[in-house]
């Protein structure tokens, strides 16, 4: 039998950055998966990023992931969203050339020498006494490991629909993993059903794109990853269409054939990525609804028509496509369908992603509940790197955690381990509380320190952290110690309110509105910053007034997290606690008071309760109590 | 500081009194007696000894042991109720100050070891600081409704349109690429308004809740020979209830406490002022214009038969940041010249005139109070919470949707963690650090 430290079980987005962070902490990592040559797939739209998943992806690759780097090596259209607001909601969003970012995801793992990919679909799980040793191929053979990382996404029990049509699948043309679906449920995993939906893609050279809006890429491109000093793929432009009156009517006429309205799907799809039938359902009174045609590679000519997720029957997609301006003539090559799903109710985790009760095994990615490339990644990652601290240091692992003040990672895995996924999980940035401060410019000055205390940054990223941290420091200084009167500030036409009292740079940049383009010309010294940091350095200027405030939020959630509730405590001798309030712990079993406190359904009085047992049977010092 | 502390604290009035109590509470309660050479009773049993102090007596006193968990406090407890003497408390004090591991508690700390060792609920806590504390039934009745919910009700609502109101922005800022209808931002701003507006008729509502709780101060100040050490004794004699007498704070000024309608009402007279009134700056004065600043309502009382009280009360008037009720005393000898509309003539020697004069306090102090509806915040917790909330929404409003949306957020954050501190959802530290430091049983 062959060994490995830690396995990886699918080669999509979580999966990889799995086995790559598993390959970085030191450890022997096998990835398994069904096809070698679909590693990195990307099954739905092209692109990375955007707002909220924009920052996971800085995240990540603060953390010395591989997302980063490979969408800045396959991105045809960088865009930078919500580029007028501040820097703390700017979404970092770029399309992908599908091909170049599968082929590149493929050559960022190859780079690692302690990683082997291993072809095979995986049937059941090896467990000793409780604790999963490795995994048994559907062909047989088995392979032993320390710990395992499933990352199954669409694949567990998949089906797809598309019509009346029920195909069981992982993703169009590729089978679902049903043996261990079916060896899961029987390890009394919490597991439910979800569904997501993707668009019929279109043959661009049958659309008729004079006349229809388009949407210019930035320029300059602004790469995700700092390791990245210039994106060089070409840039293409999108299209920009709507659906008309007519397509809603053929889409009202024939609800009753969807897949989805049909009563077919009994998963619970996202609210915030509904289908066209659901956009026309719900929301009866909007008239028309915004698509983008999305190239999907610069030498494909396939078209993502984002915003007609589908899974009507065939012919009905045909004769909706036809209702669409620029689309009359368009050829569909692949026809829009729902997928519905297995999945595991994320609060049978810890917030190391690994399953409670069942040491060894971890999941990351759709497998948990959440949907989107970039949300798989960052469980994958955090996966990764907690088995393989798990196994290289069984006697004294402390699990690596990211809190709500950390991260959006951290936000999304508190979320998930807390609230369950009643519909799969996207981020968004309005999910965290100190979202002024979690921004994607400075995910490295956030994250990369964290990751150089466990080792898993290597040691390029790491040289080039400290030397932007370094440079960093010098910009500050420089900030604050250029200072003019308020008078020469007003010389030069910015506001300064006369009360006699100096301004620095760093004053300035605290102001809406005013860039370093603006400051520049009154302390030409300035000039020395790299444009680089500009962003940074004024998002940290711009919020300092708002830090203080967040500081005494983080600083008493970071007290509450500080109480751990011991894993063997029994919530049936707790006074005071309402019957339904026991039943919420027993099943979720939080970690810590912080963690108990944001449980749906606990109240306050609960969890002062629980504070209380905690205290009065002196499990917990009492430090944290502040009179 | 840690609960293996023994902790001590006064639990009477300070001041003279004829018992005052003593609380211990700790691992070492059980020592006490015997620090003051006495054997300790048994659990559950008081005795009455005398405590000394090596060779001297300091008192006879009632001595009281519980052994927890089956005490007040769930800890081993103590209690000595000696007589109310400054110096024997305070020999008393000084003797437990020395121990090792004894400290005095601080604001709430017997609740919360009462509360921690689960002697007590939380919810209870809260309103049963109002109900321990409360002096006289119109007190009693709004504890009650705390409990209830009676500032729950509509804070929870707002709490609602909050979540409403930060949804829409959420949207503009995380569906900014979606295509929103254009109306989101001033629908939003309109209907933040509209809560801004909510918040503050409930806010400012003149501190009725919290005066019912606290009760209100009423300072008597006027030239010395007017007959404001007459009306105090009056008051004192004819006002409805004396709930508790309580010895001036300075020699300056002298308090007492009474019941006016359901409202505990200080009455203070502000004896400093025998100087003469034309020596505005003179001490006494300052301190006597100082304490009427702070007061709910002030008297300003001159003596109506002599010329001069035209030009007294003009003086002083000048001097006062309230519109005083203007008084004239002494009556019974003819007023001099004519009686000002706002002002009442009375002689403090007649008890008709002294009823009549509290029932016009009663007036003044009443629209705070008996307008039951309104009175809804009576806790200063709450109170700066909802103006946290306010004030944090009226922020968000300075913000420019389009480009600083992130910003207004924050804003609108803020705001619903505020209305949270008066929930008690949103960190259960902060929360329990509010309640127990306005919580002042035993101390």
């Amino acid at each position: 039998m062959i060994c490995y430290d830690v396995i990886v079980v699918g080669g999509g987005h979580a999966g990889c950055e799995a086995a790559a962070a598993a390959s970085r902490m030191g450890v022997n990592v096998a990835l398994v998966t069904m096809h070698k040559n679909h590693i990195g797939q990307m099954s739905c739209n092209p692109a990375i990023g955007g707002l909220g998943k924009g920052h996971l992806v800085r995240e990540i690759d603060a953390l010395d992931g591989i997302m980063g780097c490979a969408i800045d090596r396959a991105g045809i259209q960088f865009r930078m969203l919500n580029k007028s607001r501040g820097p703390a909601v700017h979404g970092p969003r770029a399309q992908a050339d599908r091909s170049l970012y599968r082929q590149s995801i493929q050559e960022l793992l190859s780079e690692y020498g302690n990683l082997t990919i291993i072809e095979g679909a995986v049937g059941d799980l090896i467990i000793k006494k409780g604790r999963v040793t490795g995994l048994i191929a559907e062909d047989g053979r088995s392979f032993k490991s320390d710990a395992v990382v499933l990352t199954t996404g669409t694949f567990l029990g998949g089906v797809i629909y598309l019509g009346e049509e029920r195909t069981p699948a992982g993703r169009m043309g590729q089978a679902p993993s049903n043996i261990l679906a079916h060896r899961l449920a029987e390890y009394s995993l919490p597991m439910g059903r979800l569904k997501t939906g993707t668009p019929a893609r279109l043959d661009g050279g049958t659309i008729d794109w004079r006349g229809l809006e388009m949407q210019p890429p930035d320029d300059p491109p602004v790469p995700f990853s700092t390791m990245t000093s210039q994106i060089t793929v070409p840039q293409i432009e999108c299209g920009i269409t709507r659906t008309t009156a007519k397509t809603h009517e053929i889409i009202a006429n024939a609800m009753h054939l969807s897949a989805v309205y049909g009563g077919q799907i009994s998963g619970t799809g996202p609210r915030y990525c509904p289908s066209i039938e659901d956009k026309v359902h719900r929301f009866a009174d909007k008239m028309s609804h915004q698509i983008f045609l999305e190239p999907e590679g610069l030498t494909d000519s396939t078209i993502y028509p984002n915003g007609i997720s589908t899974s009507m029957p065939r012919h009905i997609q045909d004769a909706m496509i036809k209702t669409i301006p620029g689309l009359e003539t368009a050829t569909i090559l692949q026809y829009g369908y729902a997928i519905e799903y297995d999945f595991v109710d994320p609060r049978a985790l810890t917030r190391s992603l690994e399953v409670r009760g069942m040491p060894g095994l971890y999941l990351a990615g759709q497998i948990n509940g959440t949907t989107g490339y970039e949300e798989a990644a960052a469980q994958g990652l955090m996966a990764g790197i907690n088995a393989a601290k798990a196994v290289s240091d069984v006697n004294n692992s402390t699990p690596f955690i990211l809190d709500r003040a950390d991260a959006y990672i951290g936000v999304m895995i508190d979320d998930l381990v807390t609230k369950g996924a009643p519909e799969p999980y996207r981020m968004f940035t309005s999910r965290a509380e100190y979202r002024l401060l979690l921004r994607a410019d400075n995910a490295d000055q956030r994250l990369t320190p964290l990751g150089l205390g466990i080792g898993c940054i290597r040691k390029e990223r790491a040289q080039l952290w400290a030397q932007k941290s370094q440079n960093l420091t010098m910009a500050r200084q420089l900030l604050s110690d250029c200072t003019k009167s308020a008078k020469e500030i007003a010389a030069h036409g910015l506001p300064s309110p006369r009360d006699g009292a100096k301004r620095s740079a760093a004053d300035m940049l605290t102001l809406e509105k005013v860039t370093f383009d603006d400051i520049i010309p009154i302390w030409p010294a300035l000039s020395a910053i790299p444009s680089k940091l500009h962003t940074q350095l004024a998002a940290d200027c711009r919020y300092s007034g708002y830090v203080g405030r967040q500081q005494s939020d983080i600083d008493a959630l970071r007290r509450d997290e500080s109480v751990k509730i011991p894993s063997h405590i029994d919530f049936n001798m707790i006074g005071g606690l309402s019957a339904e309030a026991q039943d919420i712990l027993i099943k979720f079993r939080p970690d810590t008071i912080g963690h108990a406190n944001r449980l749906p359904g606990l109240t306050p009085v609960a969890v002062v309760a629980l504070l209380r047992h905690l205290r009065s049977h002196g499990s917990v010092p009492n430090v944290a109590m502040k009179i | 500081m840690t609960k293996s502390d023994t902790i001590f604290a006064v639990a009477t009035p300070p001041g003279r009194s004829a018992v005052a109590v003593i609380r211990v509470s700790g691992p070492k309660a059980g020592i006490v007696p015997g620090l003051f050479s006495v054997k300790c009773p048994e659990a559950g049993r008081f005795v009455v000894r005398k405590l000394w102090d090596g060779q001297l007596i300091i008192d006879e006193a009632l001595v009281l042991f519980m052994r927890g968990p089956r005490s007040s406090t769930g800890e081993d407890v103590c209690e000595i109720h000696c007589h109310g003497s400054v110096a024997v408390v305070s020999e008393l004090i000084k003797k437990l100050a020395s121990i090792e591991t004894f400290r005095a508690a601080v604001a709430g700390e017997f609740t919360r070891r009462a509360f921690i060792n689960e002697k007590m609920d939380l919810l209870d806590v809260e309103g049963l600081s109002d109900l321990i504390d409360s002096e006289t039934p119109a007190q009693l009745h709004q504890a009650w409704s705390q409990i209830d919910g009676a500032l729950r009700g509509p804070v929870a609502q707002w709490r609602e349109e909050l979540v409403v109101l930060s949804s829409l922005l959420e949207a503009l800022i995380d569906f900014s690429d979606e295509d929103l209808p254009g109306d989101v931002e001033s629908n939003l701003r309109n209907a933040t308004s509209a809560l801004i507006d909510n918040i503050a008729v409930i806010v400012d509502d003149n501190r009725v809740g919290e005066i019912v709780r606290d009760g209100v101060v009423v300072v008597l100040v006027g030239p010395a020979n007017a007959g404001k050490s007459t009306i105090l004794n009056k008051f004192a004699g004819r006002a409805a209830a004396i709930v508790s007498e309580v010895a001036g704070t300075t020699r300056d000024i002298i308090s007492i406490r009474v019941d006016i309608d359901g409202i505990p009402t200080t009455i203070l007279d502000t004896a400093g002022l025998r100087e003469v009134t034309e020596h505005v700056e003179s001490e006494g004065i300052a301190r006597a214009i100082k304490a009427a600043s702070k007061a709910d309502l002030v008297l300003l009382v001159a003596d109506g038969s002599v010329p001069e009280w035209q030009k007294e009360i003009a003086s002083l008037k000048n001097n006062l940041n309230h519109l005083p009720m203007i008084i004239l005393n002494k009556s019974d000898k003819g007023i001099v010249g004519k009686i000002p509309v706002n002002a009442v003539a009375i002689s403090a020697h007649n008890p008709e005139d002294i009823i009549r004069l509290i029932n016009l306090i009663s007036e003044k102090i009443r629209p705070m109070n008996m307008a039951s509806k309104s009175a809804i915040i009576t806790r200063a917790r709450h109170r700066s919470a909802l103006i946290d909330a306010h004030w944090s929404l009226r922020s968000a409003l300075k913000h420019n949707f389009s480009d600083a949306p992130e910003l207004a957020a924050e804003d609108f954050r803020c705001a619903a963690v505020a209305l949270g501190r008066i929930t008690g959802n949103v960190d259960v530290e902060e929360m329990l650090n509010h309640i127990f430091s306005s919580f002042c049983i035993g101390k």
